[in-house]
C-alpha cells in the first residue's frame, strides 16, 4: 500500500483489498477456539494463515496498480506486518 | 468481477485504514483501533510537516512525501546492506542531485541508494511493533495494552533520534535538511532494533551480540550520514566539534538502543 504509489490506487481499493484478506484471518480466530492451547501448533497454524492472506492481498493489489509488480514485495511485506498483528491478537 | 467504475486519484494519502471487523471481536477492535490510530498520528505528521516546508522559502526539494516512497524492491535490499553493515558499502555516501527547473534537487530512492526514504522506517518501525507483540506473547505477558505501551515507546525513541539529529545539526550551524529527511534518517534506527530483538526470540544469548554489533552499525551510517548531510550543507569545515558531536551521535546510539530492544510493561526501562 505505501510502496504502490503509482496514481491509480486510491485509498478505497486499498482499504478494500485488505479488508477482504482479512477473512482467513477471521477463519483462524474461528478455529482456534478448537485447536489445543499448545504454543507450536497454534503458532505454525497462524503462519500458515498470516502467508495465505498476505499472497492473496499481494496478488490482488498488483493486479490493480499499474506497474505495481516491481512492488510485490514491498506490498507483501506490509500487508504480512498487518495480518501478523492480527494473529498476534487471536493466539495470545 | 473486481470491475473498479469510477477509480478517482483523489487525495492519495500516505496512510490506510483498516475498516472494522465485522465479527466485533473486542481484541480486533482494539487491534484495529491501534493500526488506524498510529498510522494516522504518522499520516498527520507527514502532511502537516510536509505544508510547512511547501510554504518555506528555504525548501530547496520538493518536500512531498511522494518523493520518500518512490522505492523498488531492488533498493529496499541495497538500503538495508547499507543500514545494516555500513563498512562494507563501497562507493561514496553523496546523494545524486540533478537540475531541475534551474534548481537543485536531489533524485528520488529509486534511482539513488543513498537518498532517503520511509518505506523501510514505516515497515521497521512496524515489524519492531510486531516482534516486541510476540516477545510478550512468548512470555505470556502479552496484551493489547502491553503492544499500545510498546507502539508509544517506539514512537518516543523514534522522536528522541529525530530530535538528536536536528538538535546537532542545528548547532553546527545548518538546519537547513528537510524535516522528512531527518525523520527518515531516525527511522532507520529500527531495522538494527529489530534485527537484535528477532535473534532474542530465536536465540536468546545472540541478543547481547546483535545488540552491540546493530549499535555500531547503525552509529557508523549515521555518522557518515551527518558528515555528508553537513558538508552538503556547510563549507566553512570545522573538524574538531563537527568530529565531537558526530561521535557523540554514534555514542548515543547505544543507551537508545538498549531503552528500545529492552520488551516490557514498565516503558521506563
Amino acid at each position: 500500500m505505501l510502496a504502490g504509489r503509482t496514481g491509480n490506487l486510491d485509498l478505497h481499493t486499498c482499504t478494500s483489498v485488505v479488508g477482504y484478506c482479512l477473512l482467513p484471518v477471521v477463519i483462524f480466530s474461528a478455529l482456534s477456539l478448537f485447536l489445543p492451547v499448545d504454543g507450536v501448533i497454534r503458532l505454525s497454524v497462524a503462519a500458515v494463515f498470516v502467508l495465505w492472506a498476505t499472497r492473496a492481498s499481494a496478488g490482488l493489489v498488483v493486479s490493480f496498480a499499474d506497474g505495481g509488480d516491481e512492488h510485490r514485495g514491498l506490498i507483501a511485506y506490509a500487508s504480512f506486518l498487518i495480518y501478523t498483528l492480527f494473529s498476534l491478537l487471536v493466539i495470545f | 468481477m473486481y470491475s473498479n467504475v469510477g477509480s478517482q486519484p483523489g487525495v492519495q494519502q500516505p496512510q490506510t485504514s483498516l475498516p472494522p471487523n465485522p465479527f466485533g471481536s473486542a481484541f480486533n477492535v482494539a487491534g484495529s483501533g491501534l493500526i488506524r490510530g498510529g498510522l494516522g498520528a504518522y499520516g498527520g505528521k507527514i502532511l502537516g510537516s510536509s505544508s510547512e516546508y511547501v510554504q518555506s522559502n528555504i525548501s530547496r526539494y520538493f518536500s512531498d512525501p511522494q518523493y520518500y516512497f518512490q522505492v523498488n524492491d531492488q533498493y529496499v535490499k541495497n538500503k538495508l546492506k547499507v543500514v545494516l553493515l555500513p563498512f562494507l558499502h563501497r562507493g561514496h555516501w553523496t546523494r545524486i542531485t540533478e537540475p531541475v527547473g534551474g534548481r537543485l534537487s536531489y533524485k528520488p530512492p529509486i534511482y539513488d541508494i543513498n537518498a532517503p526514504d520511509l518505506y523501510i522506517p514505516l515497515m521497521a518501525f512496524g515489524t519492531y511493533v510486531i516482534l516486541a507483540g510476540l516477545s510478550l506473547g512468548l512470555h505470556g505477558k502479552f496484551s493489547p495494552e502491553a503492544l499500545n505501551l510498546l507502539f508509544i515507546k517506539g514512537l518516543l525513541g523514534w522522536f528522541m533520534q529525530a530530535a538528536l539529529l536536528k538538535v546537532t545539526l542545528l548547532s553546527l550551524g545548518s538546519g537547513e535538511a528537510p524535516l522528512l529527511d531527518i525523520i527518515a534518517y531516525a527511522g532507520y534506527t529500527f531495522t538494527g532494533i529489530c534485527l537484535a530483538v528477532l535473534g532474542r526470540i530465536i536465540l536468546g544469548y545472540s541478543y547481547y551480540f546483535l545488540m552491540p554489533w546493530t549499535c555500531l552499525c547503525m552509529g557508523v551510517f549515521l555518522v557518515k550520514t551527518m558528515k555528508r548531510v553537513l558538508f552538503a550543507e556547510v563549507r566553512s569545515y570545522d573538524s574538531s566539534r563537527h568530529h565531537y558531536l558526530l561521535l557523540f551521535i554514534a555514542l548515543v546510539q547505544f543507551p537508545l538502543f538498549t531503552w528500545l530492544g529492552n520488551i516490557t510493561i514498565n516503558w521506563l526501562l
